[in-house]
């Protein structure tokens, strides 16, 4: 039964049973406890509202998520003589007053908000406003009449209890202007084979009967600038977090990678010659200034004289920011034989933007779980299962691709090409289990170094000659 | 407040708290009319942005201002902060002591400058004689637009550590003097503008926004803050902070109609956003437009649809800002759940028009902008666009 300080049975007549380990709970937990221990004493018309941030699937909760739950929370709160609570878990909870039917506030006197003014309608607007980040919006938010549900109640503080009373803030990550220009000072005397990766898009044929890596072709190698090796370099916690700043960055390194790759051509160096060995094409992850510009136009030259197909990669935001440049930018790829590969787009995109404007020759879609909901009818994903449908299977690369869930998807929907770290870690298995020093490695590090471009990132592989196949035949 | 240059960075001495945006507008108006009346008039304008290095620090600028006091306080007399630190004062005929004791003193102030270097007081305050001279005064007005105040080709870009000065800067400058209001006018129907000549247009709300070109050219001047665009999307994050932060202040949108704002998405979910949101009250709820740009949707989608959501959630209605016809052939504001939609007029939005037309059908109204000719606001109104903004309707 739950007692109150002096051991007396709680006025509302309440007879849950306390569990153990509430009293050992700290911080907001601890208040949280006592707070609800007061109000189960008078349980009538009070409720809880918890928002379980941390349900949502890693990086979320983002710093802007919990702010904002706090505004709506409080918002309420400040109506409805109630109290937030933010939990170690990131969880945001509410106790407070629930008003009559009439809606009522039960103390606030201000004018009523929009929405989310009653705590019974804000799980409605929780879930709605967390339905892109969580699949089950409705499983992130519980509501709680304390005369009813005291136990479930009880059960959520005594998981507290349990679990870990100290976590990391979430906050704002730091994009310090100064902190960028000391990394952009760093990578211009980096080797910039050291900041650029390479990987493999690889074709899947249908036939199951074969194993996984007899059935994959190498189609296409991308190079781009290494997000880990930016991080690695830069003073503040995430130098590629802010989009804008990002691009920034590596619109700085876009000179530097067109003269690496038309030096490695000249010198049928690791980089190129699979182009032309294998007749892989060569995907560059570009800005259209770079593509625009004369140096591109002769690696262009220089690329079809050698007989390699070339082409660029170019985001949907940076395709968006200046469609005129973009335009320029195809018009300048299609005289000179290459290819525009619409990069990096995202499947939510899908529901609000026509790729096929913009003409590319290859798309490349990121590998989300959300496309398991495409052939749902639920308004969320209407757009997104019609634009899938109205895209050219053969001109989709399915990117980003972290399993076999991935390519089991793409199949269905008729992709045959894939690139992404597990086809990476296919090929590095493949290329481990003919490696006589396999034994001191993981397929993690193996492709790692199957990625690097430069001598830095393949360091500590006992088979060079190897893992160099990788770029000549693309193995 | 500083006045002091700071690694190319300088900001100016702010005018009083009695500036306006819209001032040039307002004097324009009143010129005009002027014109139409005949009444007499008498303007003057302190150029305190021609005054030379030397008299350009601003208790230099503090005693311009002073010179001109007689004539500010003179009968009926209004005064008018325009772009660049000028001031107009405009006074009913007459007034001739007023003129004569504001040119001795600024005399007085010229003759601080070192031999040589002379500038004539002609140069620094030039007088207008309405209606006679209402058109060079009108020339005069239109002078300082954006697209004047853009800097030259091949102005240098903005580089990290300038920018990381200016955001210090801009987080202490007064920056009232560079927010500018368009009107967004309610366009008739065509039936109706087919009996009226379009004088029956009412505004619809105002567009709050800085003035980029003519703070980049007050804050640093001969850098193109435009030619790295990603450098810029972060400047105008710092900008959205410091429009939210005006705004907040109680007497800001106390009384205030419908208004717009251009801002980044992040902004939205920013404490400077959710401090702003607190602060509106509620007559505005409903009323409030926020102008989003494709490139910055696109770039966190994610991001986007919970900004979306809460926006929604608050009772703010959404609009895509500086839309082209290229632009809508690929982005879909319709299915990003934005309201509004602003497109600039242009040969190829004549060209687009059916497409357009569909779109607003679909639920996303088309601000037409950049109507700056009758002919256009004719176009506008007969092709069934409802929403107009453009010099046309200040004129």
């Amino acid at each position: 039964m739950l007692m109150d300080a002096l051991g007396r049975p709680p006025a509302g007549g309440s007879t849950t049973a306390v569990p153990a380990g509430l009293h050992s709970l700290t911080g907001a937990e601890r208040l949280l406890w006592e707070a609800s221990e007061r109000a189960l004493r008078h349980p009538k018309d009070r409720v809880v509202v918890v928002l379980h941030l941390s349900r949502l699937a890693p990086p979320a909760p983002r710093p802007h998520h919990i702010r904002v739950a706090r505004v709506l929370l409080q918002d309420c709160a400040s109506r409805h003589a109630g109290q937030v609570f933010a939990m170690w878990n990131q969880d945001m909870v509410l106790l407070c007053q629930q008003p009559g039917r009439s809606g009522v506030p039960g103390t606030g006197t201000g004018p009523q908000r929009p929405e989310a003014a009653r705590p019974d309608q804000l799980p409605a607007t929780l879930a709605r406003l967390f339905s892109a980040d969580a699949p089950n919006a409705s499983g992130l938010v519980s509501l709680w009449r304390l005369d009813q549900d005291a136990p479930a109640m009880l059960a959520y503080l005594s998981a507290r209890a349990a679990g870990p009373q100290r976590a990391e803030a979430v906050e704002d990550v730091p994009d310090d202007l100064l902190s960028l220009t000391v990394l952009q000072s760093i990578l211009a005397k980096a080797p910039l084979a050291d900041l650029i990766v390479q990987q493999t898009g690889m074709l899947l044929s249908a036939d199951r009967s074969r194993c996984m890596a007899d059935r994959l072709t190498p189609a296409f190698r991308e190079l781009q600038v290494s997000f880990a090796a930016l991080n690695l370099r830069s003073m503040a916690a995430h130098a590629t977090a802010d989009p804008f700043l990002l691009c920034h960055l590596t619109s700085g390194l876009d000179g530097r990678m067109i003269q690496l790759l038309a030096e490695d051509l000249a010198q049928g160096g690791l980089l190129t010659r699979s182009a032309v060995q294998a007749g892989l094409a060569i995907h560059l992850d570009l800005g259209l200034e770079a593509i625009l510009s004369p140096a591109f136009a002769r690696l262009s030259n220089q690329a079809a004289k050698a007989g390699i197909r070339f082409g660029a990669s170019v985001s949907l935001m940076q395709a968006c920011a200046d469609l005129d440049l973009m335009e320029h930018a195809r018009r300048v790829l299609q005289l000179t034989g290459g290819e525009l590969v619409l990069a990096r787009v995202d499947p939510a995109a899908l529901g609000i933007v026509v790729p096929a404007a913009l003409q590319p020759d290859l798309l490349k879609l990121v590998w989300s779980p959300t496309l398991l909901h495409a052939g749902l009818h639920e308004p969320e994903h209407e757009g997104l299962a019609a634009a899938l449908a109205g895209l050219d299977p053969a001109r989709i690369v399915l990117a980003e691709v972290d399993g076999s869930a991935a390519l089991a998807w793409g199949q269905a929907h008729g992709i045959a090409m894939f690139q992404g770290a597990f086809l990476d870690q296919i090929q590095a298995a493949t290329r481990m289990a003919r490696c006589h020093s396999a034994a001191a490695c993981t397929v993690r590090q193996c492709s790692a170094r199957g990625s690097a471009a430069g001598r830095l990132g393949r360091a500590g592989c006992g088979n060079p000659a190897l893992l160099e196949q990788c770029f000549t035949d693309a193995g | 407040m500083p006045g002091e240059w700071s690694g190319g960075v300088t900001v100016r001495h702010a005018p009083p708290p009695a500036a306006s945006a819209r001032a040039g507008e307002t004097l324009r108006r009143i010129v005009r009319q002027s014109e139409i009346s005949g009444a007499r008039r008498r303007v003057v304008i302190l150029h305190a942005d021609r005054l030379p290095p030397l008299l350009g620090k601003p208790h230099h600028h503090r005693l311009a201002r002073q010179a001109l006091k007689s004539l500010a306080e003179a009968d009926r007399a209004q005064q008018f902060e325009l772009p660049y630190g000028r001031l107009a004062i405009i006074w009913r005929a007459g007034g001739g002591a007023e003129l004569a004791l504001a040119r001795e003193a600024l005399n007085h102030l010229l003759s601080d400058q070192p031999d040589g270097q002379t500038l004539a007081l002609g140069e620094v305050l030039t007088l207008y004689d309405l209606p006679d001279q209402a058109v060079w005064l009108l020339d005069e007005l239109s002078r300082p637009d954006e697209a004047a105040a853009r800097p030259a080709a091949g102005a240098a870009p903005l580089d990290a550590t300038l920018l990381a000065r200016l955001e210090t800067n801009l987080a202490q400058a007064d920056l009232s003097r560079f927010v500018r209001w368009r009107e967004i006018m309610n366009l008739p129907g065509p039936v109706q503008h087919a009996r009226d000549t379009g004088t029956d247009v009412t505004l619809a709300w105002e567009e709050r926004c800085f003035a980029v070109s003519e703070l980049a050219a007050s804050l640093c001047p001969g850098r193109d803050l435009r030619r790295d665009p990603w450098l810029f999307r972060r400047l105008t994050r710092t900008l959205d902070s410091r429009m939210l932060a005006m705004l907040a202040a109680p007497h800001e949108v106390g009384g205030a109609g419908s208004f717009a704002l251009n801002l980044n998405v992040a902004t939205i979910l920013s404490p400077e956003f959710l401090r702003f949101d607190e602060a509106l009250p509620m007559a505005l709820r409903g009323g409030v437009i926020l102008l989003l740009r494709a490139a910055d949707i696109l770039a966190d989608l994610g991001l986007f649809a919970f900004a979306r959501k809460f926006a929604q959630a608050r009772a703010y209605r959404l609009a895509l800002a500086a839309a082209t016809p290229r632009m809508l052939a690929l982005f879909n504001p319709a299915c990003a759940g934005l309201s509004f939609v602003q497109v600039a007029f242009g040969p190829d939005t004549v060209d687009a028009l059916p497409a357009l037309l569909t779109l607003q059908s679909t639920g996303a109204a088309i601000v037409v902008t950049g109507l700056n000719r009758v002919s256009k606001l004719r176009w506008a109104v007969q092709a069934g666009f409802r929403l107009g903004r453009g010099s046309v309707f200040t004129a």
